[in-house]
């Protein structure tokens, strides 16, 4: 089975912290929803959950629906991380949360998750650009399951966008506008 | 004891082909034994197409280290997820040699249903066209049936089965008997318009495709109802709304009383009886016990799928066929065929951001081959054809796309432009040194030997490769697309490994002479009258449509042919 993030001492203990302050962790999820409330982290150790989360809410935010942070994306990732990434994969996804980190270190001198609102927008929004023109295969992926991640739960599905489980009929012409959305899934 | 044998029939395999085998001559009264080496699979129960997008483990994404564990080939096919899985064989149960060379990626479905329930359900008839090309340019041996001979079973397996399509009249893909064709969003419409002005040789349909868009009675009566336009269909269809041997066939074997099914049976080999010169049976392996037995019957049909079955009849040795069984002709497991495939472009179609569509339609456009039909082509025989589509991204582009907060996700809520791309499948030519044989000195877990394939592409499938990917750019340029690419491969071959094509052919081709095939026109093996092959193995050249259809009418009308003989006491 899956390990989780690997072997070095320094991940031994952050996890070792997070498995005595999960759950209080857990408690500063929105507790409307399952996913954010109800699942314990088995993956990510509670410092890289925290920037997870904060770096969730920055990439979609609560707007007139809710965002990353309020359908549970982290928990979600952390599933993922735990249930389908290889070593690999969880080194590039948490090598691209700790240089976001840095990032932030660099341009304000806090961690991400301590920057104010608009300072995190500006961090992640250059970090984005940055990371994306280089190729950067760990941003990529993380950038892939948050937004994966919300996209395809109930709410970023049939409430951020439109998704019917079995529309009945093809009609193959139809204006934007009886829509009004983009379709979750293809 | 009785001489009597235990079945009429038996059937290897329960797929595409030997559902068909079996529906027909259990509904002509024989008493019929499929053996399937997989687990049961039951309609609807087994399947996972209730499952919402959130529902679906990992979001889709199979286990990376479970992948490279046990689905390192399966799971290069689009249709392989966590929601999936369990209809792809794994790997490291089911080895097979290749050379890293000449690889040839091979996609199975080991369950009762076979590759039916996760095939691309494209349903193309084939023409005269398709069947003179071998004795037109001599490559392979001349098909010993043409086009008047599987005409009328076109017809009849296609009111069963159902297919949807557009009667275009053109003479490379005749038309069958559809049911409503399914619309084109309004950006085909307009490439329709722009490229059949552009190119007058050369044609834009919807795809035919085996869904129900108007039920007939006999279909309904089978459980199955019109297609609820989910695009699901590799989870299985509770509805039955897509053809596959568990919603259709084997349902309408199963009712004439006459159908026993055996799941986890491995066929091992076929018996030969040396003093009446006929099949009397299999030897079986339980998948799960490993335990040994022995089925007799009058007839035997091996549809175990093209690569399988060349391995079953070569792995039936005896005295007087050491080297397989029906193999006097040496041709069994030669000239294994896929389609050339991965060829293609997409571009973007501006406009029309003010028009949209409602629900996923399982099926796309087809342009019928035009080269050396329409269009001599001066550097290559045979030619090629495009299923394509047009339709509007959603938020996947923000995944690459710069940009995070609330201004992507005011720009994700709204779908982007259109994209349309066209994706080439060729023709690729019956060489007897592409080959499907056993390594006797190697076995798998049930102790048969493990087949090797070796077999690569030639310099015609090169040819034609590439230029589908030139004309694929070239047409969506003309129909008015802008920033059109063409699909890129990270070993810069023009078009995909072999067996991506997932349409494996050949082995076990039919011809006039016995010298040089396997098969007759009625697909019983030359050397042993009770003896029938109906699936791809028996093609004597792979066309460039799916190769489906043809399978199916070659199978019905192959079993009503043994139905006939067998009474005439022929082969009895």
């Amino acid at each position: 089975m899956s390990q989780p993030e690997g072997v070095d001492r320094r991940e031994v203990m952050r996890r070792a912290v997070y498995l005595v302050g999960g759950a209080a962790a857990l408690a500063t999820f929105d507790a409307g929803h399952a996913f954010a409330a109800d699942v314990p982290a088995q993956f990510f150790s509670k410092p890289r959950l925290v920037l997870l989360d904060a770096i969730c809410a920055t990439m979609i935010p609560k707007t007139d629906t809710p965002g990353a942070h309020e359908v549970g994306v982290p928990a979600v990732i952390d599933g993922m991380m735990t249930n389908w990434a290889n070593d690999g994969t969880r080194m590039l996804v948490l090598g691209a949360l700790d240089m976001i980190d840095a990032q932030a270190q660099a341009e304000k001198g806090k961690l991400f998750a301590d920057l104010s609102p608009t300072d995190r927008l500006n961090v992640l929004k250059r970090f984005d650009a940055s990371a994306l023109s280089m190729g950067d295969k760990g941003y990529s992926q993380l950038k892939n399951v948050i937004l994966t991640g919300y996209y395809l739960s109930e709410p970023g599905a049939t409430v951020e966008l439109r998704y019917i489980h079995q529309p009945g009929a093809w009609e193959a012409d139809i204006p934007y506008a009886q829509i009004g959305r983009a379709w979750a899934v293809g | 004891m009785s001489d009597a044998p235990d079945f009429d029939a038996i059937v290897v395999g329960s797929g595409m082909s030997g559902g068909w085998v079996a529906k027909e001559l259990s509904e002509k009264g024989l008493k019929v034994l499929i053996l399937e080496r997989g687990p049961n699979i039951v309609h609807g129960t087994d399947y996972t197409d209730m499952l919402q997008p959130w529902e679906v483990e990992n979001h889709g994404r199979v286990n990376e280290d479970e992948v490279a564990r046990d689905y390192a080939i399966q799971s290069r096919c689009y249709a392989f997820d966590t929601a999936t899985k369990h209809f792809w064989v794994k790997d490291s149960d089911h080895p097979y040699l290749m050379s890293p060379e000449k690889p040839f990626y091979w996609m199975r479905g080991y369950h009762l249903g076979g590759r039916s329930l996760m095939w691309g359900r494209q349903t193309y008839r084939w023409s005269d066209i398709d069947f003179e090309a071998n004795l037109k340019d001599g490559h392979g041996v001349d098909w010993p049936i043409r086009y008047a001979d599987i005409a009328p079973w076109y017809d009849y397996v296609e009111r069963f089965a159902g297919i949807s399509g557009n009667a275009e009249g053109l003479a490379q893909l005749p038309d069958g008997q559809f049911q409503p064709p399914m619309d084109f969003s309004i950006v085909e419409q307009e490439v329709k318009q722009k490229l059949e002005a552009a190119y007058p040789t050369r044609k834009m349909t919807i795809g035919r495709c085996a869904h129900l868009t108007k039920p007939t009675d006999e279909q309904t009566a089978l459980g199955r109802i019109i297609c609820q336009f989910r695009s699901l269909c590799e989870r299985g269809c509770t509805f039955g709304a897509y053809f596959s041997s568990l919603s259709a066939t084997l349902p309408a074997a199963e009712r004439t009383g006459n159908l026993t099914v055996q799941p986890d049976s491995i066929v091992h080999s076929v018996i030969y009886d040396p003093v009446k010169k006929r099949a009397s049976g299999v030897r079986v392996i339980d998948a799960n016990t490993k335990a040994g037995r022995t089925i007799t019957a009058r007839m035997v049909f091996v549809n175990a799928s093209t690569i399988s079955t060349a391995a079953l009849l070569l792995n039936s040795k005896s005295e007087v066929f050491p080297s397989g069984l029906a193999n006097s002709s040496d041709q069994v497991g030669r000239n294994l065929m896929d389609h050339v495939s991965g060829m293609g472009a997409s571009g973007d179609y501006p406009g029309h951001i003010d028009r949209y569509y409602f629900g996923r339609r399982p099926n796309g456009t087809y342009i019928p081959r035009y080269a050396n039909v329409t269009e001599p082509a001066d550097d290559f025989v045979r030619g090629f054809g495009f299923q394509g589509g047009a339709l509007r991204g959603s938020w996947q582009r923000g995944i690459w796309e710069p940009g995070v907060g609330a201004s992507l996700k005011a720009k994700l809520r709204n779908p982007s432009g259109w994209t349309m791309h066209l994706s080439g499948f060729g023709e690729m030519l019956p060489d007897p040194n592409n080959r499907v044989t056993l390594d006797a000195a190697q076995i798998d877990k049930w102790g048969v030997p493990l087949i090797r394939i070796d077999a690569a592409y030639g310099p015609n499938e090169l040819k034609i490769a590439e230029r589908a990917n030139q004309d694929a750019k070239e047409m969506l340029e003309r129909a008015g697309c802008v920033n059109v690419n063409v699909h890129k491969r990270d070993d810069g071959s023009p078009a995909a490994p072999l067996g991506y094509g997932i349409h494996e052919m050949g082995t076990a081709r039919m011809g006039r002479d016995p010298k040089t095939s396997v098969l007759n026109e009625w697909n019983q093996t030359h050397d042993v009258p009770n003896l029938f092959v109906t699936d791809g193995a028996c093609m004597a050249s792979s066309a460039c449509q799916n190769p489906s259809l043809t399978y199916m009418a070659l199978s019905a009308r192959a079993a009503n042919h043994a139905v006939e003989i067998l009474k005439q006491g022929v082969i009895a």
